[in-house]
């Protein structure tokens, strides 16, 4: 194993350790929020002007133990998919097109972020 | 440990392998060291003859001979320079060097960065981007996985770079030249399948001693000892030639019949007289004797009128009594038949060749029962009949295209002029009967009874004689 340390290291290189749910949730929220907020959030979520700080109550990723049970975390990441087509930074904004078939995909989520479940 | 030495051995042998090494190498001959003669026996043995006149008789000796070599060798020194160098040692040393020194770097220089990982990125498994040590690890790994092969291939390229120069002797063979050697006289049966003169002799210590008559056969047909042929270099041959010029001008005829002699006749005397000087010392005497008969038959016919001499209206007066039927000339089937001896005894033809050489021989007119012909005593044959006398005939060899036949030209007046060797003549000849020891005949001669150049030579150095033109180109009998 210990041979084998440097193609580990190498194929690592490119990807950091795996975030938290919370983490994960919190990215989610902080992309669909970005300003300006696309029409699809504002017409399905409709979070009002406090979007971020809306959703973070609604699904509760605010608390740092927070943890994915419904939707799982692996659905949740699979919805979380075509908002990263632009950018897998945080501070990009998501085409708003993208944004809206992430929503219309996945009712579980927009159930979820509408703090209930589906 | 083994294992790692085993995994060095074999990343060593791969550098090897990728490493392309090229190889010049340059060859410079030194001085000449030394210089010797060495004589190689190649064995091949041959037999070869070589004569001596013991006039009246020629004395042939034959030896077997190796062939040998001998050759000039040297020897001198040599320098072999071989220039060995790989083309891409010089870009794998700065790439393997560059990254092997940047990987292990940033490999320690990872220790001291951040292990934090990257807030700012998460991909779509929910993960954080890489930390900067992550990222400073992979970076070192990846420039040491390039740098460090590259630097191997250059250190083993480098290595087996450089010129060597290796100082050798050598031989050459400078030049070589083969001859026989060895000579050994070897005895045997001779034997010689010649026409005119067929022998066979046992040579007694290597040698034999030819008649005159034998020797005008050599060099007609191969001479053969117990089956293997046996050559006659080109001196040999020469005094072959001489030794039968010899046989023309010697003896002597007695003084009458020396006057009686044409100019032209004394001349051509002279000359073979002058060429059996050069073998036999009683050649010398022979030549001072025709060439005084010479000057005083040119003195005589200064005061009196040249004889008439034979005319072309003679040999055409021959033809036309004669009306031979057969003709032998270049092609024709009568020259294949007079080869053969197929030709009647009598019977008269006429011949168109060129003359090869001239020569003289014991002759007897021999009488057998009824029959009467010629015998040319061979060497110690007893006459088959009754002999009525002998003379030494003169010949000459007349080559009618592939065939050569020989034809005695009783001494007719003027025929050394029309019959010189080289000349194209015309010949009104019949076959005589000649016999063998054993009594038998055959017509296997032929006597010439008249003859006319076609195209006549000059004899060579010869001055013509002053006053009017030698006589017609023809002669009788």
């Amino acid at each position: 194993m210990r041979r084998l340390a440097p193609l580990l290291v190498l194929s690592l290189s490119c990807a950091g350790p795996a975030a938290d749910d919370a983490a994960v949730c919190q990215d989610l929220v902080s992309r669909l929020c970005a300003q300006p907020v696309c029409e699809s959030v504002t017409q399905t979520l409709a979070p009002g002007d406090a979007c971020s700080e809306e959703l973070l109550r609604r699904t509760g990723c605010g608390n740092v133990d927070f943890q994915f049970s419904t939707p799982s975390r692996a659905r949740f990441l699979e919805c979380r998919a075509p908002l990263l087509r632009v950018s897998e930074r945080v501070d990009v904004h998501p085409a708003c097109e993208d944004v809206g078939d992430a929503l219309s995909a996945c009712p579980d989520l927009v159930a979820f972020l509408r703090g209930r479940s589906p | 440990m083994s294992r790692r030495v085993s995994a060095l051995a074999l990343g060593l042998l791969w550098a090897s392998g990728c490493v392309q090494v090229q190889e010049e190498v340059r060859v410079e001959r030194g001085p000449t060291l030394r210089t010797w003669d060495t004589e190689v026996r190649l064995g091949r043995p041959q037999l070869r003859a070589e004569v001596a006149p013991r006039w009246p008789a020629l004395e042939l000796r034959v030896f077997r001979d190796d062939t040998c070599r001998a050759e000039t060798r040297e020897e001198y020194a040599e320098e072999r320079t071989v220039e060995r160098s790989a083309r891409g040692t010089g870009p794998a040393l700065a790439l393997g060097s560059v990254g092997t020194i940047a990987g292990a770097g940033l490999l320690v220089g990872a220790q001291a960065m951040s292990d934090a990982p990257n807030r700012d990125v998460m991909d779509a498994e929910g993960r954080h981007g890489p930390s900067q040590r992550q990222l400073a690890q992979g970076w070192g790994w990846g420039a040491l996985v390039a740098g460090v092969p590259a630097l191997v291939v250059a250190l083993v390229g480098q290595r087996q770079s450089g010129t060597t120069t290796e100082s050798t002797v050598q031989q050459s063979v400078v030049s070589e030249r083969e001859y026989p050697c060895h000579g050994a006289r070897v005895d045997g049966l001779l034997r010689l399948e010649s026409l005119q003169a067929p022998f066979e002799l046992r040579t007694s210590e290597g040698a034999v001693l030819l008649s005159g008559v034998q020797v005008a056969g050599l060099g007609e047909a191969p001479l053969v000892l117990d089956g293997q042929p046996v050559t006659l270099p080109q001196p040999e041959e020469d005094k072959v030639v001489d030794f039968r010029a010899c046989l023309t001008v010697l003896p002597l005829p007695p003084l009458e019949r020396l006057a009686a002699l044409s100019a032209a006749q004394l001349d051509t005397r002279r000359e073979l007289a002058s060429a059996c000087a050069r073998r036999v010392p009683e050649g010398g005497a022979a030549e001072e004797v025709y060439t005084a008969a010479l000057e005083a038959k040119l003195g005589a016919d200064r005061d009196v009128a040249p004889p008439a001499g034979p005319s072309l209206l003679e040999f055409d007066d021959v033809l036309h009594a004669l009306q031979p039927k057969r003709l032998a000339a270049r092609g024709t089937a009568d020259a294949l038949a007079l080869q053969q001896f197929a030709v009647p005894a009598g019977e008269p033809l006429r011949l168109m060749g060129r003359v090869e050489r001239r020569m003289a021989v014991e002759l007897f007119s021999v009488r057998v029962g009824e029959r009467r012909g010629v015998y040319v005593p061979g060497d110690k044959a007893p006459l088959p009949g009754e002999s009525e006398g002998s003379e030494r005939a003169e010949f000459v060899v007349l080559s009618v295209g592939e065939v050569e036949v020989t034809v005695w030209v009783p001494a007719w007046a003027g025929w050394d002029a029309v019959l010189r060797p080289g000349a194209y003549v015309e010949l009104v000849a019949r076959p005589v009967d000649v016999f063998d020891a054993g009594g038998t005949a055959r017509p296997a001669l032929l006597e010439g009874l008249a003859a006319r150049a076609v195209v006549s030579v000059e004899p060579e150095g010869a001055t013509p004689p002053p006053g009017p033109p030698p006589p017609g180109p023809s002669g009788r009998r």
